[in-house]
């Protein structure tokens, strides 16, 4: 048998679309609806072996090299991505970044001493640095629209699909920072090393991609 | 104890025993081949001024620099290369000596903002850097000698990756971009960012040179590049192509063609090297171990102007790809107990025998010379006061998983 390379893939909403994604390229994708207690699945239709994993681990597995391919969110790659390539997006779990404050709020008229809450203080602190902007980022980790409802923060920076949940709490977008969807990336010698097989899953990709 | 005391800051970490061993190894097979081909080993400082790194157009963001403030209040940095440093003695200390220069060395750089990413704050690195000769000799020279770096100290497959930074520095300057741009293109271009690269290269007007640069990116593989690539429209860029074609000849020319590939978007370090750059893969590890190119800036700025070119190995990912070694043969090891009066006569034991046959017991007594043997699993004690008898240690515990060749005489 030819050697697999290996994927991590952000378990969760991006691992589903993926799977459809590849049947959708003729890819027998049985392996990895039926888990049980492995934790490396084979997709030898694709060519890749599957380590299911979160987020931020996709990339730090990509970047270390103990595999070659991952499947991540571009809101990820934003926070904590360093070194590999991002070759393809792959157009699912789309949303964006936006910067979102309290109904009727004057975000940038005021003088005062501002602060954000986020998830992402790498994304927050980049877009206002460029903007010229001096805020306080707040980092938290469960549900930021707690922040500006506790009067700890004044808006947050958070990732928005379709703004329900900002409403619901009381808050409304004021700026798009950058849209975000799932990102194939590559390993850098990866790249280098095993180039025919890692071309070979991008085009797959790209034809699953246009079956959609 | 507070845990501060024990810990090694972020991306340090301890050597021991056989990595020790493993490492110097590395070295010394590094050090050998860059003898054999001329170059001379120099030890340069950890510190050195901040400046000197700042201010001869070293790419080191100053924030990744490791800085101390000396007694004068000068800002020093912790070495975040060796080649500024080892270019400064050339200017600095070998005015005398006629060009080209050949030195290696084999030394730690540091840098900072590893974090708990699992990078690491100091590095050792193997490298060459030779000085004071410059055009197709030279590279194919400095070349040659990366591929056989990879191919002695790499234990398996290996490729060397070629380009030129005058290749999108031409494109880049040709497009009349603002530097902040030319900054997010180099980004884009770097993680082989295609589908923003594009769209990124939408808003400029000059569009065959848009076309170029977009097609350079896509360009990595072997020598049908240069077939594939054609004219870039660009005189300075379809010459460094025309040059990396010469040398790629050369090279295939040598035997080494299977171990070449191009990648025309390597844009690492675009403003500091001038002419050809190269990185070196081994199979299994997760980024390049070898990282080299041309820098004919770096003298002039040292007040010597001279071209040079040069490339440093990471030792410490070659230790780790390298062959595990057999494990050291169990050596026969024995307690010598003695009182303090004969202390040359066991001085004497210990340089007559074999290396590790013999450990000097610290204790006053022999009973509690035998309990030590005991403890540490040592299978007799020789004792100098009844002249040299050895006596054995009852019930000494196996020590199955002790250091290598601590166990039974």
């Amino acid at each position: 048998m030819k050697e697999l390379l290996r994927l991590a893939l952000t378990k969760g909403r991006l691992e589903t679309k993926l799977l459809g994604l590849l049947r959708r390229a003729g890819v027998d994708t049985a392996p990895l609806e039926d888990k049980g207690r492995r934790l490396i699945h084979p997709l030898p239709d694709a060519g890749v072996e599957v380590v299911l994993a979160k987020a931020p681990d996709v990339i730090t597995y990509v970047e270390h090299g103990v595999c070659d391919l991952g499947v991540v969110g571009k809101d990820t790659i934003l926070e904590c991505g360093q070194s590999f390539y991002e070759v393809l997006d792959l157009r699912f779990g789309a949303c964006r970044f936006a910067l979102a404050v309290r109904e009727g709020e004057d975000f940038f008229g005021t003088y005062r001493h501002r602060r954000v809450a986020s998830k992402y203080p790498n994304v927050a602190g980049d877009w206002f640095a460029a903007q010229g902007l001096d805020v306080e980022i707040i980092r938290i980790e469960g549900s930021v629209e707690l922040a500006p409802l506790l009067g700890l923060a004044d808006a947050i920076v958070d990732i928005v699909e379709t703004g329900a949940t900002l409403r619901a709490n009381g808050l409304t977008p004021v700026a798009d920072i950058c849209p975000v969807s799932a990102r194939l990336i590559v390993n850098l010698a990866a790249m280098k090393m095993k180039r025919a097989p890692v071309q070979a899953f991008v085009a797959l990709c790209r034809a699953g991609l246009e079956e959609s | 104890m507070a845990r501060s005391l024990v810990g090694t800051p972020a991306g340090a970490q301890d050597y021991l025993f056989d990595a020790c061993g493993r490492r110097r190894e590395m070295e010394a097979r590094a050090g050998a081949l860059f003898a054999r081909y001329g170059y001379r080993e120099v030890m340069t400082p950890v510190v050195e001024l901040f400046e000197l790194f700042t201010r001869t157009g070293q790419p080191m963001p100053p924030e990744s620099m490791v800085k101390l403030i000396d007694r004068d209040g000068r800002v020093l940095a912790m070495r975040p290369d060796s080649t500024t440093p080892v270019a400064r003695v050339v200017a600095a200390r070998l005015g005398g000596e006629p060009m080209p220069v050949r030195l290696y060395y084999l030394q730690d750089v540091y840098r900072d903002g590893a974090g708990h990413r699992g990078r690491r704050l100091e590095t050792r690195q193997a490298g060459v850097e030779f000085i004071g000769a410059g055009g197709l000799k030279a590279d194919l020279e400095v070349l040659s000698l990366a591929a056989e770096a990879l191919s002695e100290l790499g234990a398996g497959e290996y490729r060397v990756e070629l380009s030129h930074a005058a290749l999108l520095r031409a494109l880049f300057r040709a497009l009349e971009a603002p530097p902040g741009a030319v900054e997010e293109l180099r980004a884009l271009i770097e993680r082989k960012n295609f589908a923003s690269l594009g769209d990124k290269l939408k808003t400029f007007a000059n569009r065959p040179v848009c076309e170029a640069i977009l097609r350079l990116c896509h360009l990595f593989g072997g020598a049908e590049l240069f077939e594939e690539t054609g004219s870039l429209g660009v005189a300075e860029a379809d010459e460094a192509l025309g040059y990396l074609r010469d040398l790629y000849t050369a090279l295939a020319g040598a035997g080494l063609g299977r171990h070449l590939q191009l990648d025309f978007g390597l844009v690492h370090q675009l403003e500091y090297y001038t002419g050809l750059v190269f990185r070196g893969y081994v199979s299994g590890a997760g980024r390049a171990v070898l990282t080299g190119g041309r820098y004919d800036h770096l003298m002039g700025a040292l007040g010597r102007a001279a071209p040079g070119a040069g490339f440093v190995l990471d030792v410490d990912a070659l230790c780790a790809r390298a062959e595990e070694p057999p494990p050291a043969p169990r050596r026969a090891r024995r307690l010598l107990h003695f009182p303090p009066a004969r202390l040359r006569e066991a001085l004497g034991v210990v340089a007559r025998a074999e290396q590790g046959a013999y450990e000097l017991s610290p204790c006053a007594t022999l009973a509690e010379s035998l309990a030590l043997a005991r403890s540490r699993g040592i299978a007799a004690v020789v004792d100098l006061e009844r002249d040299g008898a050895e006596i054995p240690v009852p019930g000494a515990p196996e020590r199955p998983r002790g250091p290598a060749g601590e166990v039974t005489a």
